[in-house]
């Protein structure tokens, strides 16, 4: 029984800032490229990364890969594909490096990003001020709320197009990554395991966390009064009428491949290898990656 | 017998009888054999599933084989291996740092006033406590880390190469006073007579330090050197709440590598491999230990050190200001992370994430309201009960198994081999225990209960009681015991003696313990798992937002570090004479 959703498909950005540059929100990635390159003329820092979290990264990085080719993503989640040999991976990480790579683009610069957990990013943006932007899922809301009280805005994550120098035919639409909590009764579970998981499936079940902390949008979308914030609420409706590639959570359906010991590393590797570094390292890096994840399929088996 | 002749007196000083008395063979009844029972039973929550884990770590698909060893090849394990023996490097270093500091220390009394409660509150809180206390120090943000902030934004503290700093510091921190007070109670138990002839034949310096006061510390460095090599082989908690995410691969350790491996496959001869591989470093480090040992440990104390000031040599004035201004400035030092943890706790949760200690914004309870609302006092009220019951359990165990040891009348060939037994078990590392009781908790649906986690405890701590309790049985005063044999003291003397003789060690097992159990993480996290929710856990889980969380962290960590700070303060002389009693020259 799902209970919760997460919504990982957004970039979380200063909103007072965007206005006082005169800087457009970027709906495609190439316009989102072009964003970055202003404010770095302008002496802003463009991301702060969370390298720390390792699946942070890992959610950013399956943006990249639902935007370029959401069969791709549909095949590697129902492990008919390799990670290592799928093309749009390749693909994915070279995007991935070209955004990262270019110096003056990281609070704090690769070092510190590396060491910053998705809190402390949130921080850099909109307590530090040291970014414009973090891309993080909906559950930090509360503590954007925190620390940016109202100056914040929410751009959904651009769709994949490529731009004049490179060329990616993407896969058209934004890319929606989502993730969630299910309730799971075991077969002999007691009556109170049954009642409880019944409370829980109802429209009203959700509302205390809704209303109590923010950040959390209900599995179950059949109340249209949920006390959401204006964003959430934008949020909740991108799960049900849009024509967005819903995928969930590439990595939570890998395996131990998926995790602290898996993709997490190998992102968070490539994040070391590119991160500033310029844009001629990332060819090198993302051959890099490749093995290393040829390497961690192998183990599996 | 003193003599006295023109102003001149003479005094007979007879040696004292040493060595244990030799009792004759006589009938021996088995019964007194039945007393080991409740330990046996106990340790084989240990001695099965490591038999378990040695087991798989030769089963093959094949059968049995070596095929698993070839992780040991992996680089990643060979990374581990190094650093577990670099941390042993760093543990015997902080040993004789601890010693110099001591011996430095020795005739400046008014310094340990100062200093002794500074150094003992590190030992007193967890790993957990002490890694979060470093690691809000060291944070990278210059507005948040007190040492980003002094040497401005260069240095990434917590990133690659400079986390060992951390990590370092955070570890000589816990140990570096629980050895500096072991070696002075060492030191403060030299005979009086002793110092007195060595004054007279005018030794000094680094002829004395090797005449006399190093044969004399010999038993206590062992002990020293052997319980901070185990700290060190168990280090786990310290790396995974004090080193980033993406750094801890470069941080890992053979126990944290275990915890990854078992993590990342079904597999479960690799990781039996790496557990058993620990096992035998440690196994090798503390048998060394005890073959130095094991003399030294059957000597008898001359009784309780009586706990008057001894006369000591009158320093001068000028070296005591000295001694006093540098105990005061050293004691704010030892206690500066302490101070850090204690201020952000009073800072709000937001105001803590954005800013240092030093900042005066955001002053109040917020943190502890975080805290408390995390699940703090049912974690606070559950681990009071698992650390009771767990200290309760060893110490009804222990006694009797101890008694045997000592005085069971034991063929000595059987005895040796217990305690070899027990040594083996008080320095055993988790990984070799922790999956097949983990697995073993799950099918019989008793994880996550706090009685199976007291009972985990409580066969963990066994084995270091039962030494420390035969150590002090078997050095009770041979004379007190030959006379009581013989009828010639009365009953109720020799209960007074032996009250006075054991209180001490019986106090020292149970309140170590209790702030062992109080203070743990790895148990409840890799075997009993969630449900049981001790104090580390709640910490621990608000720990997943480090900085975002040292409001909430650093309040939780001062909550629960003031029962194990006020025992260890109150008992602190008792615990340090049950851990020397059986070390006495």
């Amino acid at each position: 029984m799902p209970f919760k959703i997460t919504s990982k498909s957004s970039v979380w950005y200063r909103k007072a800032l965007f206005h006082e540059k005169d800087l457009p929100v970027p709906q495609r990635w190439s316009e989102w490229v072009e964003l970055n390159e202003k404010l770095r003329q302008r002496g802003v820092r463009p991301l702060a990364l969370p390298g720390a979290d390792g699946w942070m990264l890992t959610d950013f990085f399956e943006n990249v890969l639902l935007g370029c080719s959401p069969e791709a993503y549909t095949n590697l989640a129902g492990h008919r594909a390799r990670l290592s040999t799928e093309p749009a991976v390749e693909q994915a990480l070279t995007l991935l490096g070209r955004l990262w790579a270019p110096p003056g683009t990281l609070a704090g610069g690769v070092r510190r990003s590396l060491v910053q957990q998705y809190s402390d990013a949130v921080v850099e943006v909109f307590g530090h001020h040291r970014a414009a932007m973090v891309v993080a899922p909906d559950f930090v809301e509360p503590l954007v709320r925190d620390y940016a009280h109202s100056d914040f805005g929410i751009f959904t994550f651009p769709t994949v197009d490529g731009d004049q120098v490179h060329p990616v035919r993407g896969g058209g639409t934004a890319p929606l990554v989502v993730g969630g909590d299910v309730a799971v009764l075991t077969a002999p579970a007691s009556e109170a395991a049954r009642n409880l998981v019944e409370l829980l499936a109802g429209s009203q079940a959700p509302l205390p966390w809704i209303r109590g902390y923010g950040g959390f949008l209900a599995a179950n979308q059949h109340d249209p009064g949920a006390p959401y914030s204006p964003e959430l609420r934008e949020l909740a409706g991108q799960l049900t009428g849009n024509p967005r590639s819903i995928r969930f959570d590439l990595s939570d359906q890998l395996g131990p491949l998926g995790g602290s010991e898996g993709l997490w590393q190998v992102v968070q590797k490539f994040l070391k290898d590119v991160g500033e570094r310029g844009e001629d390292q990332v060819p090198p890096a993302v051959d890099r990656a490749l093995v290393r994840l040829s390497e961690l399929e192998e183990l599996e088996g | 017998m003193a003599l006295s002749a023109a102003g001149l007196e003479l005094e007979v000083v007879g040696r004292e009888i040493t060595g244990r008395p030799v009792p004759g063979r006589t009938h021996r009844s088995y019964g007194s054999y039945l007393l080991g029972l409740p330990a046996l039973v106990l340790t084989s929550l240990l001695l099965v599933p490591m038999l378990v884990t040695t087991i798989e770590a030769f089963w093959t698909p094949d059968g049995f084989g070596v095929a698993n060893f070839a992780v040991l090849g992996e680089p990643a394990v060979l990374l581990a291996i190094g650093h577990t023996i670099a941390w042993i490097g760093v543990a015997i270093a902080l040993v004789a740092l601890a010693l110099g500091i001591a011996l430095a220390g020795h005739r400046v009394t008014s310094l340990w006033s100062f200093l002794q409660p500074a150094l003992i509150v590190p030992f007193a809180v967890s790993a957990l406590v002490s890694g979060a206390a470093f690691r809000i120090i060291f944070d990278p943000a210059p507005e948040r880390g007190t040492i980003s902030a002094i040497f401005g934004d260069g240095a990434v503290w917590l990133g690659p190469g400079l986390f060992w700093v951390v990590l370092v510091s955070a570890f000589s921190w816990t140990w570096l006073g629980f050895a500096v007070a072991l070696f002075r109670a060492g030191l403060d138990s030299i005979p009086d007579d002793l110092i007195r002839t060595v004054n007279a034949e005018g030794l000094r310096g680094w002829r004395r330090l090797r005449a006399v006061e190093l044969p004399i510390l010999r038993p206590i460095s062992g002990i020293v050197t052997l319980i901070l090599v185990v700290a060190t082989v168990r280090l786990f908690d310290l790396v995974l709440i004090a080193v980033p995410d993406p750094m801890q691969d470069d941080a890992d350790v053979l126990t944290l590598r275990w915890w990854r491996v078992t993590n990342a496959t079904d597999d479960h001869g690799r990781p039996a491999v790496l557990a058993l591989v620990l096992f035998v470093i440690v196994a090798v480090v503390a048998l060394t230990g005890m073959r130095g040992l094991r003399r030294s440990w059957a000597m008898p104390s001359s009784a309780v050190p009586p706990a008057t000031q001894r006369p000591r040599a009158r320093v001068r004035p000028i070296r005591r200001r000295l001694g006093l201004s540098m105990a005061v400035s050293l004691s704010v030092i030892w206690l500066f992370p302490a101070a850090v943890l204690i201020i952000t706790a009073f800072h709000d949760p937001n105001a803590a994430g954005l800013r240092g200690w030093w900042s005066s914004d955001g002053l109040g309870l917020g943190s502890f309201v975080a805290a408390s609302n995390a699940g703090l006092w049912q974690a606070l009220f559950s681990t009071v009960l698992v650390a009771g019951l767990a200290a309760v359990l060893v110490l009804v165990i222990s006694v009797p198994t101890a008694y045997v040891l000592a005085w069971g009348g034991l063929p000595q060939w059987l005895g040796k081999a217990a305690i070899t037994v027990f040594v083996l078990l008080a320095v055993t590392p988790l990984p070799m225990y922790a999956e097949p009781l983990r697995a073993a908790f799950t099918s019989l649906g008793i994880s996550g209960s706090r009685m199976s986690l007291a009972l985990v405890h409580a066969a963990a701590g066994l084995p270091f009681g039962v030494l420390l309790l035969r150590a002090a049985f078997a050095s009770a005063s041979p004379s007190l015991v030959s006379e009581a044999l013989l009828g010639q003291l009365r009953q109720s003397e020799v209960i007074n003696q032996v009250r006075q003789t054991y209180r001490p060690v019986l106090v020292a097992v149970a309140i170590l313990e209790f702030v062992l159990v109080w203070n743990d993480f790895v148990v409840g996290f890799l075997i009993v798992g969630p449900g049981s929710t001790p104090l580390s856990l709640v910490m621990w889980g608000e720990a997943r937002q480090f900085a975002t969380s040292a409001g909430t962290v650093a309040a939780a960590a001062v909550v629960s570090s003031i029962v194990p700070v006020v025992l260890l303060w109150r008992f602190w002389p008792t615990v340090v004479r049950g851990l020397t009693v059986g070390t006495k020259p």
